[in-house]
């Protein structure tokens, strides 16, 4: 007997979603608790989170928790560990409504791996549901920025520490359900 | 029968017991992050704790967390060491050291990549001194733990052993420490 493909319900469940913080996607281990509006901070840094995908997946869709207060402009994308940009949204107006902001991007297939959630703003007021953790604990959990100077997602990362980064964004990559 | 689809383990940039699925913090400990903490009293204490490495890693760097006073100006060795496979410490594999640095922030030291095939590995600290040495640690419930799930200890342990000499822990402390599989940043 030949299998081509493995037994989904027996070897790995698949994931409808890939994100910042639950299990199986994270590296997070702590209970932690999540606010619905931190401020992002610094205008145009972007923040990488680094994610676990065990298999291979195609996204099709990347969210982030919405904060209440928007003034400027949002832009959430997908790295690899090389810091190469895979999809992104691009420069898009943030709303005010708390929920979690679901976006479409191009479908786009990735393997297993470690990869990089990323959100940037151009507004240092904007809120994000985040999980705020201690300086300079977000880095030493593996967090990343980078000072853009823009909010569009650069197509390379130029990845570096901010030990003075007190948070950790809720973003997610919603995968296709169509058994591959 | 060929399998095409084995899942794999992706391998995380930073590996402490912080780590999901490698580090051995349970996630039913109810503090939700570590505070900065001095060094228990004790030169040159060396603190091992167990890491679950579940697929081929390169270890690149060393790390710890600084917390608030790092006015000392110590010297903190961190490093990785085999299990005997009787689930205790033994032979160093890697480790690097350098003098503390004098701000709140995690502290990196290159070390030559070395290769980590899976299995059981413990994480190693030591430092030259104690006084105005402070970093991050997960305490408190701890000591209701029995102390082998926290690790071991070692006294007079700085530089850190070729082979560890490990006893039971005498604190429940738990420093954030490890190694980075990247090179930078």
């Amino acid at each position: 007997m030949t299998l081509t493909a493995a037994p989904r319900s027996f070897w790995n469940p698949q994931n409808f979603s890939i994100d910042t913080v639950m299990a199986r996607s994270s590296w997070l281990t702590a209970t932690v608790s999540v606010t619905a509006n931190q401020a992002w901070g610094t205008a145009n840094r972007a923040i990488y989170i680094p994610i676990r995908v065990p298999r291979l997946c195609t996204v099709v869709k990347l969210a982030f928790g919405n904060g209440s207060t928007a003034t400027g402009n949002y832009d959430i994308g997908l790295y690899n560990a090389a810091g190469t940009r895979l999809v992104s949204k691009g420069s898009t107006a943030k709303g005010v409504t708390q929920e979690m902001t679901v976006v479409d991007v191009a479908d786009t297939t990735i393997s297993a791996g470690t990869y990089y959630l990323a959100l940037n703003s151009d507004s240092t007021t904007d809120t994000f549901m985040a999980i705020p953790f201690t300086a300079p604990t977000a880095t030493a959990r593996g967090a990343l920025q980078q000072a853009v100077g823009a909010v569009t997602l650069p197509s390379t990362a130029t990845f570096a520490l901010d030990h003075t980064l007190a948070f950790w964004p809720v973003i997610s990559a919603l995968l296709s359900t169509v058994p591959a | 029968m060929s399998l095409t689809r084995a899942p794999i383990e992706p391998v995380p940039p930073m590996v402490s017991m912080a780590t999901a699925s490698w580090g051995w913090m349970s996630r039913l400990f109810t503090s939700a992050d570590a505070a900065s903490t001095s060094l228990e009293t004790g030169t040159g204490r060396a603190y091992y704790f167990p890491v679950s490495v579940p697929t081929l890693t390169i270890v690149r760097r060393v790390f710890w967390v600084n917390g608030t006073n790092v006015a000392g100006g110590n010297t903190i060795e961190a490093g990785v060491y085999r299990d005997t496979g009787a689930g205790v410490p033994g032979t160093k594999v890697i480790s690097g050291s350098a003098t503390q640095g004098t701000a709140s922030q995690v502290q990196f030291v290159d070390v030559t990549d070395t290769a980590l095939t899976p299995g059981l590995y413990w994480l190693a600290l030591s430092a030259s001194n104690t006084n105005s040495t402070t970093l991050f640690a997960w305490a408190g419930t701890f000591a209701q733990w029995p102390r082998e799930l926290i690790g071991f200890q070692e006294a007079s342990a700085n530089p850190l052993p070729s082979t560890a000499t490990p006893a039971e822990r005498a604190n429940g402390n738990v420093y954030w420490f490890g190694f980075a599989t990247t090179a930078s940043p």
